[in-house]
């Protein structure tokens, strides 16, 4: 597993990604340890902000961000719930094919 | 529920943009009486407020608290069928009733569980779907609110008033299965995902606040009006600092200052 460098987190996403402070500061606060499968992307991610687009049950990570417009750590965090060992392969699935669906603002 | 004959999928699709905007107009303005608020203007979002086609395929509408407007997507006005810009309609009046009732009403909640989460959960207190993640934003309690009185309302209208038997069912459908993978996305925050969210929101609420009562203590470090004005403020460039004479219910949230602004934009 994964801890996110929180120091180096907040300094992307308050320079580069466009958060306040105290908005990183909070989403930082309940960020989860990454599951094995999604290290390498997160640290190709921090290093140079390549998206790797890794695949967890059939759904990418380009096709999370796609369908809610977010950025590449909160598309990494849900589809990191998918890793879960605790989850059936039913309850995966449907997880997974949520992801892709489209989230309308309004 | 106002009967509005123009939004009768047979009428609407008689009908140029600008007339149904007119009759989108007048569902809020019946619905403003009702509730005892002031009506808000419906507006066709801006091009210019797109930032990518993504956006625009997402964004159906949002409000905005300081001049009380309504903005919907062109796309959904110049659709052959009314139900997405109408039930959009009641989504956004619900979040102008919202707000009348946090600033104006306290008097209008349901219990003081509501008021509590119509006060908290906007401005300072509201979630963004990028920043905090689709989730949050879905499940915090003024969009759950919102979308669970769209829902109703436009059920009401098309399933039970006009008995719409063409392609309201097809719509329904639709809008099923989308709240099904809200659920679903939900619970990938946790069983419990609701008062995760309410927390999430309350959370961002309490941190705000305190910065800004910090402000105010020590205003030769900050800017008061300004430092947090981005933290205060929905991410919407449309957005416009709140007028010093904007009626406010001050004795309800005395803390939060003149400036305080809220959008309920992209649907966030």
């Amino acid at each position: 597993m994964l801890v996110l460098d929180k120091a180096k987190v907040k300094k992307i996403l308050t320079e580069e990604l466009g958060y306040d402070p105290i908005d990183a500061d909070l989403f930082l606060k309940d960020y989860p340890p990454i599951h094995n499968e999604l290290i390498e992307a997160v640290q190709r991610w921090l290093q140079d902000r390549t998206v790797v687009d890794v695949k967890i049950s059939g759904v990418s990570v380009s096709e999370v961000m796609q369908a809610s417009g977010c950025n590449f750590l909160v598309a990494i965090r849900d589809m990191d719930r998918l890793l879960d060992p605790g989850l059936s392969e039913e309850r995966r699935r449907q997880m997974a094919e949520s992801l892709r669906q489209p989230v309308y603002q309004w | 529920m106002p009967r509005i004959i123009n939004l009768r999928a047979e009428d609407w699709r008689t009908l140029d943009v600008n007339a149904r905007l007119a009759a989108l107009q007048d569902l809020e303005n019946r619905l403003a009486m009702q509730e005892s608020r002031d009506p808000c203007t419906v507006r066709l979002i801006p091009e210019a407020k797109y930032s990518s086609a993504g956006e625009k395929e997402r964004l159906r509408g949002f409000h905005v608290y300081e001049n009380k407007d309504i903005f919907i997507n062109d796309r959904l006005v110049s659709a052959d069928q009314p139900y997405e810009a109408t039930e959009t309609l009641f989504h956004e009046a619900r979040h102008a009733y919202q707000q009348h009732v946090a600033q104006q009403r306290p008097d209008l909640a349901a219990d003081p569980a509501q008021l509590e989460d119509f006060q908290k959960n906007y401005g300072p207190g509201y979630l963004s779907p990028e920043r905090d993640g689709p989730a949050y934003y879905l499940w915090q309690p003024t969009e759950k609110d919102a979308r669970a009185i769209g829902r109703e309302r436009t059920e009401q209208l098309y399933g039970q008033e006009f008995a719409d038997k063409t392609g309201y069912l097809r719509y329904r459908q639709q809008r099923e299965g989308e709240e099904a993978s809200y659920r679903l996305r939900g619970e990938n925050l946790g069983s419990n995902y609701e008062e995760l969210a309410r927390q999430k929101a309350y959370d961002r609420y309490a941190v705000l606040q305190q910065a800004r009562q910090q402000d105010r203590r020590e205003p030769s470090l900050a800017e008061p009006n300004q430092e947090h004005a981005s933290e205060l403020t929905e991410t919407a460039p449309s957005k416009q600092a709140t007028p010093a004479s904007q009626p406010r219910a001050a004795e309800l949230t005395p803390e939060l200052g003149e400036d305080y602004e809220h959008s309920q934009g992209y649907g966030y």
